[in-house]
């Protein structure tokens, strides 16, 4: 009986398809005339990073309250920008230049308190920051460094981490370090960790988006989906582009279902649509325009 | 002793160190060679001798990917970190933009540059740098700072001609359009970056330039030094030679150049530019931009010696090469005219057997620039002829322009003599000779007209018509031929036509409407106009004529020509040597008639020779008699054909001579049906029309409306067309050498006059007559139309003629 049960189930699972639609998409009203970019959800989806064309500044905007705090005006601040897993503080890089020269300082943003207060000061080898597992996990240096919920600072040799360090993709593993290289491309961009932590998706330049599992098996390549994010353990979320060399002509926001191989585009053709975020507990995904308006897609999950 | 080996290796170190690089350790430069793949991202032009589409030929993908991976290693030599968004050119290295910066972002570059190249309009060529902002406020200011040291740098370069030098730096935000909200690689960018469009590709000698690898080593140098100073590094210690080699006479013709700008001079293929001391050698492409460089020299003093096959060689001493700098030497040689002046072609330079246009210029090419006064001296035509000279080609081309169109059916003999001389002052071997024969005609000649000169019976709605005897070039002809009336104001005209008909022959047309009548109109022919050989009229000629009501006789209109067609048709088999089909046709037609709403138009096309159209109209109802007169409105072409009315009744069928269409526009024609025998009524069986075998007789178009009848003399006829007041009969009309006149008069000998149309009197004589016959001879006479007025003081006739 519990075999037949399990072959139902399993037959359910091939018969079935995950699809996903949009069911509406909304400005994000924020403030007149202003124009903000690259947004990011918190966990909750209640709250949303945003940032200048550029990557100058970090701000926060409260959705419900409609709130909008300002946490840094420095150049970079909204590039490696990322909550907490309780959502309470925001992590981010400040780049300064000195001789020319760039430097990245780690900052952290109590959204309780409103106060930033430094991780690390400025310097050449600092790598974007990722949070896996309530820590956040950076590359300092030649060492993976985590701070804990409470806000201590350890060394990094639990959990999960993936960086780009010279063009590779390097996953550390309790602070081992792997460089793999599942496209055989010079370089990657784009890294990220499935939110079970058992995968990884990256960006192979020439070869585009894909999945693999953390010591680089199993690729799944997803095709030119650019700046890719994860929805759920299931889907990936990116846009697809168009230029001209010079300039984007058209962008969708499209879901790709890693499990059936199907691309469903999200946003249509007379929106340029940019740079997706994605929170699945509502259900929401935010991307922005080339003239900066920040817009909320309303998406929905079918199974047929 | 560990103290020593520690300070002996830091001395070592910065011993070293100014030969390994400049400094720059630790500096991490993205480099985005643009664009890739030789796709439709890309930018191809085209310059021979590559087609379009050549993968050798010039890509804007491929100039970036040089210049990108010289600026990489020139960089990596003196230390720093590149990375580069693609080292190969296929279209998946083609990024997008987006990847692109992100790339620069995630690797933690310190400046990200774009590399590029422009394109306007083939005109203009500088150098252009783009930062992400607008022109007075960066986004980033380090942009605009390095954004003003590749400029600074990139200005420098002497080989290019730049045709704008103001500092061109601008902002993306501020030059790009406003929908793009600045450029895709460098928005995303969270470090400094610019976009470099170097110069222009679509500016030809600039694209044959960037063909050349060590012109765009020397951009990506001008890049890299930008780099140094930016970055505070230390400046190269070693300096570079450049320039390029040109003809020191000789421009490019091939394609355009900035006026007076040095790249107006013929790049030189293929030179090779040694220096010394070192005997380094440089072999110059052969890809039309002449350019050297000689990289990586030591500071100090050289030698540059340039040679090529037939140039003079040249040796430059004195060279400065400086640390950090490009010494440039701009290279002027001078051709090796050891070899004489030599002539490579003539014209005119016709076959055996063919003949030459009266307004031919007779031209040298030359091997060398020929010097002009040696030239005019040297030359000779004979039979003597007045004219100019002129040049071309760079003083190659050396030519004759007589001053009025040559003899007719003349040969002409010209000659250089061996003293002609090019600029290096070598004459010729041997004279240079050469003859041609000129056609049989040199000046265009007006051969007919209607109106005709002090015409009198021109209606206010018709047609003028010119003949001449060549192809018209039709260029300006509605202000050649102006078209005015008594006061000097212009008559509109439309339905201009220009060389209806086949073969050689020129005619001009065109309508006009509502003259007024009892006005007098002058049509003006400049001596200007000009046929398609080159020869004018010569000689201006003044058209005048008087405009009249159209008259409408008392008589009965017969027919109205408004009904369709359906009962009249071209008799194909009755008819001879006609074109077939849509050449030859009678339909109603609206937009020309002279009553009505309607006319019939009759379209003709004759081949050559003996050849008549017959046009039937059944169920005719017309019927007449012996001594009927019938009146016809005609809109005639000028052809000369002849249009017979036709007849059939108990004698059986009758072609009576109606007119000959001598004419262009409405006219109204009369006969008196003299012709028909006297035995009851004949019925109208419609138009015979004859070609007049003239080149104006093959194809045409001729209209009809309302036939006249009446018992009575149709008094409204013009006294010239009243066949019955024939008082002289000429023949052969056309006539080539005599005219044999035929008289009832009874006159004696009698003095003539033989008058062209434009009213000159071109031939006086007597008539001998003998019986009533004369012969008067015509052959001296130009081809054309002439009236013959017969006048002895009391008997005066005239009639026309026409001179083939």
């Amino acid at each position: 009986m519990k075999k037949i049960l399990v072959l139902l189930f399993l037959l359910a699972g091939t018969c079935f398809a995950q699809q996903i639609k949009t069911i509406a998409i909304e400005p994000l009203e924020i403030g007149e005339g202003e124009r903000y970019f690259y947004p990011q959800f918190n966990h909750s989806g209640n709250q949303i990073l945003l940032t200048s064309e550029n990557y100058i500044g970090l701000k926060v905007l409260n959705l419900s309250t409609k709130e909008l705090i300002s946490i840094s005006k420095e150049t970079g601040a909204g590039y490696a920008a990322t909550f907490s897993e309780d959502d309470q503080t925001i992590y981010f890089i400040e780049n300064y230049f000195e001789n020319r020269r760039r430097l990245n300082a780690l900052k952290a943003f109590d959204l309780n308190h409103q106060k930033t207060r430094e991780i690390e000061p400025a310097t050449r080898s600092l790598l974007k920051p990722m949070v896996f597992d309530g820590s956040l996990l950076y590359k300092k240096s030649n060492e993976i460094k985590k701070v804990d919920r409470t806000g201590l600072k350890s060394s990094g040799k639990s959990g999960v981490y993936v960086a780009i360090e010279n063009r590779k993709l390097v996953v550390y593993n309790n602070g081992v370090p792997q460089t793999i290289n599942p496209l055989n491309v010079e370089s990657y961009i784009w890294p990220s960790i499935a939110p079970d932590g058992k995968r990884i998706l990256a960006y192979g330049l020439g070869e585009g988006a894909f999945i693999c599992d953390t010591d680089g098996s199993n690729v799944i390549s997803l095709g030119q989906i650019e700046a890719p994010v994860w929805l759920g353990n299931d889907f990936v979320v990116g846009m697809v582009t168009n230029d001209d060399g010079h300039v984007i002509l058209e962008s969708k926001i499209v879901a790709f279902n890693i499990k059936q191989k199907q691309q469903f585009t999200l946003t249509p053709d007379s929106i340029i649509s940019l740079n997706p975020s994605v929170n699945t507990g509502t259900n929401k995904i935010a991307f922005h325009t080339p003239d900066g308006i920040v817009m909320i897609i309303n998406y929905q999950l079918d199974i047929k | 002793m560990k103290a020593f080996f520690t300070v002996f290796l830091l001395a070592f170190f910065f011993q070293l160190y100014p030969v390994f690089g400049q400094n720059l350790t630790g500096v991490k430069i993205y480099i985005n060679p643009g664009h890739g793949g030789y796709d439709s991202d890309d930018r191809n032009v085209v310059i021979p001798p590559f087609a379009a589409g050549d993968p050798n030929g010039f890509w804007e993908s491929v100039s970036n990917l040089d210049k990108g991976l010289h600026l990489r290693d020139l960089l990596q030599a003196a230390g720093a970190e590149v990375i580069m968004s693609r080292v190969l050119n296929r279209t998946v290295d083609d990024r997008p933009l987006s990847a692109i910066a992100e790339e620069a972002n995630v690797n933690n570059s310190d400046f990200m540059i774009s590399i590029h190249s422009n394109a306007h309009t083939g005109a203009v060529n500088y150098p252009l740098m783009l930062f992400h902002g607008w022109d007075n406020n960066p986004i980033l200011p380090a942009s605009l700072d390095l954004a003003n040291l590749f400029w600074e740098n990139l200005i420098s370069n002497q080989i290019a001609h730049w045709t704008y030098t103001s500092r061109s730096v601008r902002g993306d935000k501020s030059f790009a359009p406003e929908s793009w909200n600045g450029y895709g690689v460098l928005r995303p960018l969270t470090v400094p970056g610019l976009i470099s469009e170097g110069s222009f590709h679509d500016y030809i000698p600039e694209t044959y330039r960037l063909m050349n690898i060590d012109y765009k080593k020397l951009e990506a140098w001008h890049f890299y030094k930008a780099f140094v100073q930016y970055f505070d590094g230390t400046p190269d210690t070693k300096g570079k030679i450049a320039g390029y080699v040109k003809d020191s006479f000789s421009k490019v013709t091939a394609y355009y150049v900035a006026p007076g700008s040095k790249d107006q001079w013929l790049p030189v293929n293929g030179a090779t530019v040694t220096l010394n001391p070192g005997n380094k050698v440089y072999n110059v492409d052969n890809l039309n931009n002449g350019a050297f460089v000689f990289h990586d020299l030591n500071p100090g003093t050289y030698q540059l010696t340039f040679e090529v096959t037939k140039y003079q060689q040249k040796v430059v001493e004195n060279i400065e090469v400086l640390p950090n700098k490009v010494t440039y030497f701009l290279c002027a040689l001078d051709q090796d005219r050891s070899d004489p002046l030599k002539v490579l072609s003539h014209s005119p330079a016709p076959a055996a057997g063919e003949l030459v246009s009266a307004a031919t210029t007779i031209s040298f090419n030359f091997n060398f620039e020929v010097d002009r006064a040696s030239f005019e001296s040297a030359f000779s035509i004979l039979p003597v002829t007045s004219g100019t000279f002129d040049y071309s080609d760079q003083d190659r081309t050396a030519s004759f322009v007589p001053s009025n169109p040559l003899e007719k059916s003349t040969l002409y003999t010209v000659t250089l003599d061996k003293s002609a001389r090019h600029i290096g002052n070598l004459s010729m071997d041997e004279d240079y000779s050469f003859t041609f024969t000129t056609r049989n005609r040199n000046r265009l000649e007006l051969v007919d007209a209607s109106p005709l000169n002090q015409s009198t019976n021109i209606f206010p709605s018709s047609q003028v018509k010119l003949h001449f005897d060549w192809k018209l070039k039709n260029l300006n002809l509605s202000t050649l031929i102006s078209f005015i009336d008594a006061q000097g104001n212009p008559v509109p005209r439309s339905t201009i036509e220009v060389n209806t008909l086949p073969g050689d022959v020129g005619t001009y047309a065109f309508r006009y409407s509502a003259l007024t009548p009892g006005a007098k109109y002058f049509l003006n022919l400049n001596r200007n106009i000009e046929d398609e050989s080159g020869l004018t009229l010569g000689e201006d000629i003044t058209i005048e004529f008087n405009v009249i009501s159209v008259p409408v006789p008392d008589a009965s209109i017969v027919y109205s020509f408004e009904d369709a067609v359906t009962d009249w048709t071209v008799d194909e088999a009755k008819s001879l040597n006609i074109i077939t089909g849509a050449s030859t046709r009678i339909l109603r037609y609206s937009t020309i008639k002279l009553f009505g709403t309607y006319s019939y138009r009759l379209l003709y096309a004759f081949n050559p020779g003996e050849a008549y159209v017959v046009v039937n109209y059944a169920n005719s109802g017309i019927k007449v008699s012996t001594n009927d007169y019938l009146g016809l409105y005609i809109g005639g072409d000028l052809s000369h054909n002849k249009l017979y009315a036709l007849f059939e009744g108990a004698s059986g069928l009758f072609e009576i001579p109606f007119t000959t269409i001598d004419f262009a526009g409405w006219q109204l024609r009369g006969i008196r049906l003299t012709g028909l025998p006297d035995d009851g009524l004949y019925t109208f069986k419609g138009f015979k029309m004859k070609s007049g075998e003239t080149p104006f007789s093959v194809s045409g178009v001729v209209l009809f409306d309302n036939l006249l009848w009446s018992m009575e003399s149709i008094t409204s006829l013009p006294d010239n067309n009243n066949i019955d007041n024939r008082n002289i009969i000429i023949a052969p009309n056309p006539v080539v050498n005599d005219i044999n006149l035929y008289t009832n008069l009874k006159i004696n000998d009698t003095p003539y006059q033989i008058i062209a149309i434009d009213g000159r009197v071109v031939q006086t004589g007597i008539a001998k007559l003998d019986n009533g016959r004369s012969q008067i001879p015509v052959s001296s006479l130009l081809k054309g139309v002439y009236f013959l007025i017969i006048n002895n003081g009391s008997e005066k006739h005239q009639t026309i003629f026409r001179v083939n």
